[in-house]
């Protein structure tokens, strides 16, 4: 369990530097849009997690109306589901962030804007992973450890959910192609 | 000289060339030739100290020209056009590939798409649909029979709990983020 996690931590660090990296602007439209409406970007997380098999089956439909595409189809559904865990973890990244930026609201220690936001990330993971540790660590007492679990799965769920659904929310409002008005 | 000399005959000429004193004019015999050469008529030229004296302080500046502003056209091209020529390439690419396989082993091109790949497509989508139904299926009867005992209702709870309690703070801390900003 411990390994998993530590795993877990690991590939979220990794994805979450890369996106600060290379898309810290898209990053903060996702962050904003959640801002703006923790219901709106639950319920649009619930439905486009609903409409992830039609949209499997959507991709296969419309690879089979070709010839070359009927090839496509083992590739086209694996290049669906990275981009579906793909927009996954982008959520969830922003959702971290968030939540680190809410608990260090109070700390002014950060001279530029990727300072402030990497310590958010850091402190938003360090949460949502910690709280892992704790199931990891209290996995094999009989009761409290599936109650812990099942907290933290429901936590992690609504996580992951609010940043897909906040993900998609932006893309459907055309926020990503807007050009960025804001410092 | 060899020519008109054997060796042993031009060998007391050569030394005696040797001995011979070197003239050659001083490097200031030419100008002090020149020093003394008079022109009628000629105007004599200032001096570089005179000159700097007598000509204007003044310069025209030299003028530099702003460059045109020409509308450039940008040639950088989007990702996902990047992704769709690769794509249209690659696609291209797979159907001359075919076109000259079948033409080459003189094969029916349909009779050939589905007997290599229809029937694997199909194998995969319906193990992928029957994993996936039996997946769910089997969380569902797990839940359902867990939701009887104790344990099972606690650990139902639990994520009750957890769920609203995650809507919750992801609430609260969107509000302090936003005012944080």
């Amino acid at each position: 369990m411990f390994g998993i996690v530590i795993g877990w931590l690991i590939i979220v660090g990794l994805v979450g530097f890369a996106l600060m990296a290379f898309g810290a602007d898209k990053l903060q439209i996702v962050i904003r849009t959640m801002q703006s409406g923790i219901g709106k970007s639950l319920g649009s997380g619930l439905l486009g997690q609903l409409a992830i098999v039609p949209g499997a089956v959507a991709v296969c439909a419309l690879l089979a109306a070709t010839l070359i595409g009927v090839l496509l189809i083992p590739l086209g559904l694996v290049v669906f589901m990275f981009v579906v865990a793909g927009i996954a973890m982008f959520g969830f990244v922003a959702v971290a962030t968030m939540t680190g930026a809410a608990l260090s609201a109070g700390s002014k220690r950060d001279d530029t804007a990727h300072g402030a936001m990497l310590r958010s990330f850091v402190t938003g993971t360090a949460v949502f992973m910690g709280m892992w540790l704790v199931v990891a660590a209290f996995y094999r007492i009989p009761l409290l450890g599936p109650m812990l679990e099942s907290f933290a799965s429901a936590v992690t769920f609504i996580a992951a959910s609010t940043g897909f659904g906040a993900v998609l929310l932006s893309w459907w409002r055309g926020e990503f192609k807007l050009p960025e008005t804001s410092a | 000289m060899t020519d008109y000399f054997s060796e042993e005959e031009f060998a007391p000429i050569a030394k005696a060339m040797k001995d011979l004193p070197y003239f050659a004019p001083s490097p200031q015999f030419a100008d002090k030739v020149m020093a003394h050469v008079r022109v009628q008529g000629a105007v004599q030229v200032p001096a570089i100290a005179d000159r700097r004296a007598i000509e204007p302080q003044w310069a025209a500046p030299i003028e530099r020209r702003a460059p045109t502003m020409v509308p450039q056209t940008s040639l950088r091209r989007s990702i996902p056009a990047r992704i769709a020529a690769a794509s249209l390439v690659a696609a291209v690419g797979v159907t001359m590939s075919v076109v000259a396989l079948v033409t080459f082993f003189n094969v029916d091109l349909f009779v050939l798409v589905s007997r290599v790949f229809g029937a694997s497509t199909m194998t995969f989508l319906s193990s992928l649909a029957t994993e996936a139904s039996t997946t769910a299926s089997a969380t569902a009867a797990n839940s359902a029979a867990a939701a009887t005992t104790a344990t099972g209702m606690a650990v139902i709870g639990s994520f009750a709990a957890g769920a609203v309690a995650a809507t919750a703070a992801l609430r609260a801390a969107a509000t302090a983020s936003r005012r944080a900003a």
